[in-house]
């Protein structure tokens, strides 16, 4: 009976830890992709890795250090000292770029992956007594950064856009939203468009900063909007995607849709493609808005697709890459991974790039699906 | 683990965002509602437990004449332990059942909690996302709104007021918690362990508090506050039992006083010493079988 109660009570303990450090299994994002003809740039776990297109062998991977195994209660790495991923590495001219959930964007050589500076975006305030009153920032940098000439415009769940020097990794200016921002921005020659977890789209003077309308989509925007002409397309998680004005902010149009709309709207000719997350695809007329096919999938679907020669390519969470006939949404093949596909898949030539949540890297065959080769880091030794 | 919890999370989820909106998009105000709600409806189960407890803490003097009795015949001292059970109607595990039944409904609220206040993408896309993202009403309240006070119920208190504060209240609830050990004066190892627990258990929830979101030990004092209370009011129902003082009980003074008569297998012991606890105590108005 003592050692019964004594196991009662340990196991209870267990029990209680367990709850208490609240293991789950939820993910804490997807990796990130990019890729030209010279590398594909992928953010796993913690880590960037440069892969070879042609055969799928890594070229180098930042930061090398190998991660700490995690505490108590819960699997899994623990977090690496250079953070979480979340955001697609940014591709520039021998650089890449790359943010992290602890607010450092890192500016890599994109030949050796040796790095060239780091921009912190917001420090949380230190623990004490003195810190009573201060503001905890999440400086969580979630939405890739946008290149552009030789600045780089870096969101932050801190609330903030920062405008960093490109070569230096100098702070230039920054602007505040009321919310965080896990959008890239928009860049145009004279305006800003900057989407915040706010639920507003901001349209700034790229030269004075002035906010020059704000459009309230009632939701969440966690993705980037979509600029065409002088339309711009917005997926809010209001389970609405709207058209505006890109002069005015003046909405042109709004479809809605059953569930969030969460990723980027792709816009094609005069047709622009837009998800929900309860995993529907819907082609719409970009200048009316009105429904011309959709593609139903069994998984949710985050990402934006990709698009190559009047195909499209469906990332879902049922683990499937869907083509499909851009013009009238029929299947042309399927490509079945190991894991969901939660991530924007890359055209780049004839090749197609995924990565599976299970951190798998797939090179295929853009026209048939075929599979060239697989990256699998936790195998590379 | 996630299997354990599912069936409770749509409801958690959307009983937090339906209060939420209710108070005015206040998440603090959400969480105390539905703790109540939560401590309430658990209620039903945890009565049981209390009641065995006390129960047992009743038949302490039986249990420790027939432990000293049957000390080195282990296999007998369990048949008369069980007998004794069964004779006063008590379900030994009856105690931790309803205990293991609620912990998926308190797990799933746990849940339910960093999920709502996610602020990454994952944890918004695949945690809340899954629950309230078809619905019309809710998606639009995402992110919600997570400041309270100094407070930024996403992250962790940085001024520690709140770990401490769990601590606090996690041993004031353990203080009116009475225990089969404590309550009756039951074996020495039982008490120390009962002890140990009340003195760890708070240290152990203040030092876990301290790198957990602030909303979670927000939870953490409201669901000990509504702990307290349900706790006090049950005790006023069912006052905890003074049993006569253990074979092994306190102060030797009074077990001089008061010298155990020698056990009997059916429960006589039990009877005798009980009523000689009444005469030296006052009290002991219950009577046994």
């Amino acid at each position: 009976m003592k050692y019964a109660k004594r196991l009662a009570i340990g196991l209870l303990f267990v029990i209680a830890l367990l709850i208490i450090t609240g293991c789950t299994t939820i993910p804490q994002a997807w990796p990130g992709l990019a890729a030209d003809s010279e590398a594909v740039y992928v953010t796993l776990a913690g880590k960037i890795h440069a892969v070879d297109p042609d055969n799928g062998n890594a070229m180098w991977i930042f930061p090398s250090e190998p991660a700490r195994q995690s505490g108590l209660g819960c699997s899994g790495p623990a977090k690496p000292e250079s953070g979480l991923f979340y955001a697609s590495p940014v591709l520039g001219q021998d650089v890449v770029f790359a943010g992290s959930d602890i607010g450092k964007v890192y500016a890599l050589n994109r030949t050796n992956g040796t790095q060239q500076w780091m921009f912190i975006s917001q420090e949380e305030t230190e623990r004490g007594l003195s810190n009573f009153f201060s503001e905890r920032k999440n400086p969580s940098i979630i939405g890739s950064p946008t290149l552009d000439g030789e600045t780089i415009y870096i969101p932050s769940a801190n609330r903030n856009l920062y405008a960093v020097d490109a070569t230096s990794g100098i702070k230039q200016w920054d602007f505040q939203a009321n919310d965080a921002i896990w959008a890239s921005p928009l860049m145009t020659k004279d305006r800003i468009y900057v989407a915040a977890m706010d639920q507003k789209l901001y349209c700034l003077d790229r030269e004075t900063r002035k906010e020059l309308w704000a459009f309230d989509t009632g939701g969440a925007i966690p993705s980037t909007p979509a600029l065409v002409g002088d339309t711009i397309y917005v997926s809010s998680l209001s389970q609405q995607v709207v058209a505006l004005d890109a002069n005015t902010g003046e909405q042109r149009w709004m479809f809605e849709v059953d569930s969030w709309a969460w990723a980027t709207p792709l816009v094609i000719s005069d047709t622009v493609y837009v998800s929900e997350v309860n995993g529907t695809l819907f082609a719409l007329d970009a200048k009316t808005g009105d429904e011309q096919w959709y593609f139903d999938t069994q998984g949710r679907i985050q990402a934006v697709p990709a698009y190559a020669d009047g195909t499209l390519y469906l990332a879902s969470e049922d683990m499937n890459l869907y083509a499909l006939d851009a013009a009238t949404g029929t299947q042309e093949w399927q490509f079945t991974a190991s894991a969901a596909l939660m991530s924007a898949p890359i055209v780049v030539d004839d090749m197609l790039y995924v990565v599976s949540m299970d951190n798998k890297v797939h090179g295929l065959n853009a026209d048939s699906g075929a599979k060239i080769w697989e990256y699998n880091p936790t195998a590379e030794k | 683990m996630d299997w354990l919890i599912e069936p409770f999370m749509p409801i958690m989820v959307n009983g937090l965002m339906f209060f939420y909106q209710l108070f005015g998009n206040s998440f603090v105000l959400s969480l105390a509602l539905l703790t109540i709600i939560v401590r309430l409806l658990t209620l039903p189960l945890m009565l049981p437990m209390q009641k065995s407890a006390r129960k047992q803490a009743e038949l302490q003097p039986q249990i420790q004449a027939i432990r000293k009795k049957y000390t080195k015949n282990s296999q007998k001292q369990n048949e008369e332990l069980m007998k004794l059970y069964r004779e006063a109607g008590i379900n030994p595990m009856a105690g931790c059942l309803p205990m293991l039944i609620q912990l998926p409904v308190m797990w799933a609220f746990y849940q339910a909690i960093v999920r709502s206040l996610a602020f990454d993408p994952g944890k918004l896309f695949f945690g809340l996302g899954k629950y309230i993202a078809s619905s019309a009403a809710f998606s639009t309240l995402v992110p919600l709104n997570s400041r309270f006070l100094w407070l930024n119920l996403a992250t962790p208190d940085s001024t520690y007021v709140l770990p401490i504060l769990v601590g606090l209240t996690t041993w004031l609830q353990q203080k009116l918690t009475p225990s089969t050990a404590a309550s009756s004066g039951g074996e020495d190892q039982a008490q120390a362990m009962s002890q140990s627990m009340m003195l760890t258990m708070p240290l152990m929830f203040a030092f876990i508090t301290i790198n957990l979101a602030s909303g979670l030990a927000v939870y953490f004092i409201i669901s000990n506050l509504v702990g307290m209370a349900i706790q006090f009011f049950i005790n006023r129902a069912m006052p905890t039992p003074q049993p006569a003082a253990s074979l092994a009980g306190k102060p030797p003074t009074q077990a001089k006083t008061t010298p155990a008569p020698k056990p009997s297998p059916a429960g006589g012991q039990g009877q005798s010493q009980a009523r000689g606890s009444s005469k030296r105590k006052g009290k002991g108005k219950r009577k046994r079988k």
